[in-house]
């Protein structure tokens, strides 16, 4: 039960403080440095450039306080550990694990591709020199970190996608759905000259693309290989 | 094997470039052998960026590139080593102070070093921020030609051509051991400048470390985030060469132009008194405290109850509705548990229901 309640609160804690409290902590760690900082010593008002560094300067500058306090030895080891357990908690409030589940996840390979997307982009270059590619959202970024030869139809290196056609926004749309329409899809990549779609398993159409005029050319692991069918 | 070779060469040019760091602060106090490699690793790193950038204005290969790379660091190094000869300046760093018992505790800073370079190498941030700008790098290793783009993505192009490693492969497994142990470094360098004490220092360092490792603010600070982004110019920028500056700014306006240090100490002023004699750990007030601390821990803990029982409520609430909205099929069994028929619930909430003789049974 405490655990239960330790955890909740906890949570409740980190969605109240939000993630994105680092410049709050900052903010405090700058008044913390200010007001400690000798009046001789304006150079250490330099260390600001630094935020990160910063905030790791005012927890030792904490520490350098408990310590030089005139009290107990018990008294200090009191007030240094809830410090210390204080700073921890403000710590981990203050940002996402980046090695947590919710923020990242293990690596399928030395290339952080996701998984079976590598061998589904060897496949595809071994048909055409320079294919042109439509890919799951998100994807295109990865395809251009692969190999230059791709033209994604969608590069999701411009944040935001508003540069995006309407073709690409339709079928960008689509293919983010679980169940997305395969015929919209195979009509837009069409119109957008896209000989080769490459799609995940994660995906369940009701009917597959191979229904509109493209063929499997590669099934891996967790994607798949689609080419346009060329009418002799 | 590629790994500790880039490893040990970038580290082996740090240290040289960082002669320029003991001839900046020859008159402000010297150069630490850690700030040394910080400010060389940087230097590096900067000269790398600038080459790569203003030779992709001019569309040159990354062979051009690498001779021009490499004449700059040549220049850089045997400059200051001239210089430093001159003005009588060690090129080997006199080795500091021995260690002492207490320093078996930076062994967890180190640990944790160590283990945030290996961790980064196996975990993949989903997010299209960690990936954006690779490709540039990817089509210099492709073509062996440069053209504008970020300086970072362009330098690191220029390496994995050179090492016939591909870009990704560079900065998910090489880079992270050569980047992020500079970045901290840097860190050390400007902690190390302004604390008393070693223990201050580990403290302030394991502070640094712990709000790298929950280091994500957002999607858009992604560009700025160590352990996720090491191999960004935002990173340089913000956790390398901001470090650096640091410190030498802090130098500079700490000592007199003719050499003679300002300040004595970096915590000059009075500190409080708290005189505990004669006071008694229980005491009215102390008691008051620990009740209201009870108390709100009480509250808090009531909030959060109601909260998870109101959360429980509206889940359970949603699903029932949710399940409403969809037909069901149910069996419809005889009492010795045969299948007589099946009751299909429609989403108006009328029931059908279907005989097994009406049926025919498929295998």
């Amino acid at each position: 039960m405490i655990v239960e309640l330790v955890r909740e609160l906890y949570t409740s804690l980190r969605q109240f403080v939000g993630q994105g409290a680092l410049l709050t902590l900052f903010a405090v760690s700058v008044a913390v440095i200010v007001i400690a900082k000798s009046s001789k010593d304006k150079g250490v008002v330099a260390a600001i450039l630094s935020i990160t560094g910063t905030i790791g300067i005012a927890a030792s500058a904490a520490y350098e306080r408990i310590v030089s306090l005139k009290a107990k030895r018990s008294v200090k080891v009191i007030v240094a550990v809830f410090t210390a357990a204080l700073m921890l908690l403000v710590i981990t409030s203050s940002g996402g694990n980046v090695f947590s589940e919710e923020i990242s996840e293990r690596a399928a390979d030395d290339m952080h591709l996701p998984a079976g997307l590598r061998e589904a982009m060897d496949a595809t270059l071994q048909d055409c020199d320079r294919p042109t590619v439509l890919t799951m959202p998100g994807w295109g970024v990865y395809l251009k970190a692969y190999s230059s030869k791709f033209e994604p139809v969608y590069d999701e290196s411009v944040y935001g996608m508003s540069d995006l056609g309407e073709d690409a926004w339709i079928v960008y749309t689509e293919l983010g759905k679980v169940h997305p329409d395969m015929k919209k899809v195979a009509l837009h990549a069409r119109a957008m000259d896209c000989r080769y779609v490459i799609l995940s398993d994660g995906i369940w159409p009701e009917f597959p693309i191979t229904s509109f005029g493209y063929e499997k050319i590669f099934e891996g692991s967790r994607c798949s290989v689609y080419r346009e069918v060329s009418t002799p | 094997m590629t790994g500790i070779v880039v490893f040990a060469l970038f580290y082996i040019l740090a240290y040289l470039v960082g002669i320029w760091a003991d001839i900046l602060m020859m008159k402000h106090g010297g150069a630490s052998v850690i700030f040394r490699i910080a400010f060389g690793g940087c230097a590096v790193i900067l000269t790398g960026m600038t080459v790569s950038f203003v030779c992709s204005l001019f569309g040159c290969s990354v062979a051009a590139c690498l001779v021009v790379f490499g004449a700059f660091l040549v220049a850089e190094i045997i400059t200051a080593a001239v210089i430093a000869v001159r003005k009588g300046i060690r090129i080997i760093a006199r080795p500091g102070a021995a260690p002492q018992k207490a320093d078996i505790l930076w062994l967890i800073p180190v640990a944790t070093v160590i283990l945030s370079v290996i961790e980064v190498s196996r975990f993949a941030m989903p997010s299209v921020a960690a990936y954006v700008g690779i490709g540039e790098a990817t089509a210099v290793f492709d073509t062996s030609r440069l053209d504008a783009g970020d300086p970072m993505m362009l330098f690191i192009g220029v390496i994995s051509a050179t090492a016939g490693v591909h870009p990704l492969e560079l900065i998910f497994t090489i880079t992270p051991s050569v980047y992020i142990v500079l970045y901290y470094v840097c860190y050390l360098a400007l902690i190390t400048e302004v604390t008393k004490s070693r223990l201050a220092s580990l403290i302030a360092f394991m502070t640094v470390l712990l709000l790298c490792i929950w280091g994500y603010q957002s999607e858009y600070a992604i560009r700025y985030t160590l352990l996720v982004r090491w191999y960004g110019t935002g990173v340089f920028v913000v956790h390398g060469f901001l470090n650096v500056i640091a410190v030498l700014l802090i130098r500079y306006l700490r000592y007199m132009p003719e050499g003679e240090k300002v300040v004595e100490d970096v915590w000059d002023d009075d500190t409080e008194e708290w005189d505990m004699k004669g006071h008694k750990i229980i005491n009215t007030r102390n008691l008051a405290i620990a009740f209201v601390v009870l108390l709100l821990a009480f509250i808090a803990s009531v909030f959060v109850l109601n909260s998870k029982i109101n959360r429980l409520y509206d889940a359970t609430v949603n699903l029932q509705e949710d399940l409403n909205k969809r037909s069901s099929v149910y069996e419809k069994r005889s009492d010795e548990g045969s299948i007589e028929g099946f009751v299909v619930r429609a989403t108006d909430g009328s029931e059908y229901t279907i005989s097994i003789d009406e049926m025919t049974e498929s295998k």
